[in-house]
């Protein structure tokens, strides 16, 4: 039994000890007018604060405020997100701010790693260059002190300028998407993602083909420095390339994890996907912090390179609802980067992730919970349009579903 | 005198209402005197300006007018609030037979009367928030009771039909007592201890807390109600959710001097019915 089933019996209990505060409040309640007024978030400050006092613990008033809430059909807008709600989101400041620094930290440390890495590389290449200068005499026979004054200047120009160059190489061993052959390399798996996908039949959704190829090759690149195995590979790499005489095969080598790379870009795994979605769907009221914007550009900056950098404002303020989605009871499945992924698993995309068909009593639990999960599997694809976002463009799409379910994220095929 | 806003404003408001209803026939004495009657709690002159600028008065205008039996105002209600009523309750009612039971209930409650001392529910309406908004309000309100009326004639049936006056224990809840040595010792320390964990946290968390894991409502509405996308509603509900158990941990550690392995045997054993259903879930 893991951690995970504990959470649902902490669930169960928390559930019975918000049902044991949620009495009858009797004749306090508030009347229709200040709920609609609330609901509209029409009251003030402390008119508000007094409604949710009293209905965090009656039941009648929290039954009533959950239908008129099922009820309400104002289709949710991004300016929803941003205007008139600031009063709202007070509480919830500080976890925001909490989330802030995290992304701070998770950016320090990763520069941290990455000025590490370059320290351990740019070394054994700076004792070449000083080694250099001793043959230099040897070939160089000019006896006038002036000229060997001014050569031994310009050897240390040049010197420089070479060690320069060779830190530059060692800092990017990769070639980085602003490079000609990284650039063809995206544009033909973008081409390829582009044959592959199936034509939509409604107005195509355009941005989760090119996010798809970009967030995929982020992820590819993140997953190829986190997995140990492929660390390990890669520091092989690197070791070839400062020894020298071993520089073909370390090509080979980098050429390999290259391929791998484009392999995980051509076909995102499911982690890749939502790991992906999670970043998208960074909620806007973040993206409205300057300092949450410097945040998210440093992370997108440490996982992407300099050429990503330009694109991230505008690529971080896509937020998930412009992706095609279907409403499957409680749960708002998107489609993204070829799967349809449930907003839900955006609670802990780490969270570890199991092949459905490698846990039938799971996804039978699922199909339960979710009757339209088994109907769409049924035909196989995802068609017709659902939820807010209109899945129009997604008629037809065959799609795999990773749903998020108790603390797991289930792929169902 | 009445205590109300200034009057200039509020002659100023009447005046935007009967250009907006010309032909409704509501005295501007009737309408100051709703008006005094809603911002009178206040108790400055500038809170009750205040109130009374914040009001919607055009559909409170409307309202009042309904509810004194104006036929033009009804008239208008019809065209243009009443298609809201019939969606709400088509919304909140499954099958179609009911959702038409339930509107015409509303429709018989918020019509103008025909005889004085039964008022119409639209006199309730104080233009606190949009007419729309109200009406959503009241439909769910007429729902839940429908939905309670409906209950207690279905629990009587099934009495009279068993001939008891209690429904006997299924074999599943005796099971499931039986099954609860641990839950009784650990069950009031758990209730008490998360008790207390709730009354910290703030009246906003609790209520979200509640509507989603008492109500079963869903994180899109959740979201929409307080202005933020469904992802971020699940993320402060998670946030929420940790916090507490965080915290219950904590005391329980504290308190009952438990170990790490002792909270996991503690919550494998809380809820045994819970557990059950994930352990199929989780097929392990």
């Amino acid at each position: 039994m893991n951690h995970k089933s504990h959470d649902s019996a902490f669930d169960a209990a928390l559930g019975r000890a918000l049902a044991a505060r949620s009495g009858s409040a009797g004749r306090d309640c508030p009347d229709e007018s200040r709920v609609a007024a609330y609901l509209e978030g029409r009251l003030e400050q402390a008119a508000a604060a007094a409604v949710e006092e009293h209905a965090a613990k009656c039941a009648s008033c929290q039954r009533l405020i959950a239908l008129a809430l099922e009820l309400d059909e104002t289709p949710v807008s991004a300016a929803d997100f941003s205007v008139g709600q600031s009063g709202r989101r007070e509480l919830f400041r500080f976890s925001f701010s909490l989330s802030a620094l995290a992304l701070a930290l998770v950016a320090a440390g990763i520069g941290v790693v990455l000025v590490r890495g370059l320290k351990q590389r740019a070394a054994p290449a700076d004792v070449a260059q000083l080694e250099a200068p001793k043959a230099a005499p040897a070939e160089s026979s000019a006896p006038a002190i002036a000229e060997e004054k001014a050569g031994a200047k310009l050897s240390r120009v040049e010197a420089d300028e070479k060690r320069s160059t060779s830190r530059f190489d060692q800092v990017r061993p990769a070639a980085r998407p602003d490079e000609p052959g990284r650039r063809k390399e995206v544009e033909g798996f973008r081409a390829r993602a582009e044959r592959e996908a199936p034509a939509p039949a409604a107005p195509p959704p355009a941005p989760p083909v090119s996010k798809a190829a970009d967030s995929a090759i982020v992820t590819a690149d993140k997953i190829a420095r986190d997995e140990p195995s492929k660390k390990k590979e890669n520091e092989a790499a690197q070791a070839q390339t400062v020894t020298g005489p071993q520089l073909k095969g370390a090509t080979t080598a980098a050429g390999g994890l290259e391929e791998r790379k484009l392999v995980k870009s051509a076909a995102p795994t499911p982690r890749d996907a939502v790991r992906a979605f999670a970043l998208l769907a960074v909620p806007k009221q973040q993206l409205n912090s300057n300092a949450t914007q410097e945040n998210l550009r440093l992370r997108q900056k440490s996982e992407r390179g300099p050429a990503a950098v330009q694109n991230a404002a505008s690529q971080s303020q896509a937020n998930s609802e412009q992706l095609p989605s279907r409403v499957l009871g409680d749960r708002t499945l998107y489609l993204y980067m070829g799967y349809w992924i449930d907003a839900q698993a955006t609670v802990n995309p780490e969270a570890e992730i199991v092949e459905g068909s490698q846990a039938p009593i799971a996804v039978e639990e699922i199909h339960k919970a979710l009757p339209a999960v088994k109907d769409l599997r049924a035909f196989g694809a995802v068609a017709g349009a659902g939820g807010a976002g209109g899945a129009a463009g997604a008629k037809g799409v065959a799609g795999t579903m990773l749903v998020y379910w108790g603390g797991k994220i289930y792929v169902i095929r | 005198m009445i205590p109300g806003p200034a009057l200039p404003d509020v002659h100023a408001a009447f005046e935007r209402c009967q250009h907006r209803y010309p032909t409704v026939q509501l005295t501007f004495e009737a309408f100051l005197a709703r008006v005094s009657e809603i911002v009178g709690g206040e108790q400055t002159e500038s809170g009750r300006r205040q109130a009374f600028s914040r009001l919607n008065h055009e559909e409170l205008f409307l309202a009042l007018a309904c509810s004194l039996g104006d036929r033009i105002a009804w008239e208008h209600f019809v065209d243009d609030y009443l298609p809201l009523v019939r969606r709400f309750a088509e919304r909140a009612c499954r099958a179609s037979a009911e959702a038409e039971d339930l509107a015409q209930d509303l429709v018989a409650a918020l019509i103008p009367p025909a005889a004085p001392g039964k008022p119409s529910r639209l006199a309730g309406y104080n233009g606190g928030g949009s007419l729309g908004a109200w009406l959503r309000v009241t439909v769910a309100r007429a729902a839940i009771d429908r939905f309670r009326r409906d209950r207690r004639q279905i629990s009587l049936e099934v009495m009279e039909e068993q001939g008891s006056e209690l429904p006997a224990p299924s074999a599943d809840s005796a099971r499931e007592r039986a099954g609860e040595p641990l839950d009784a010792r650990w069950g009031p320390v758990l209730s008490k201890l998360l008790e207390e964990e709730l009354r910290l946290l703030p009246a906003r968390d609790r209520l979200i807390l509640a509507l989603y894991y008492l109500r079963g409502v869903r994180l899109e509405a959740i979201g929409r109600q307080f202005g933020v996308h469904e992802a971020t509603a699940s993320r402060w509900i998670e946030a929420a959710r940790k916090r507490v158990r965080k915290r219950v941990e904590a005391a329980l550690r504290r308190r009952h001097g438990l170990r790490a392995r002792d909270l996991q045997s503690l919550w494998r054993q809380v809820s045994d019915k819970d557990l059950r259903a994930l352990g199929k879930a989780l097929a392990e």
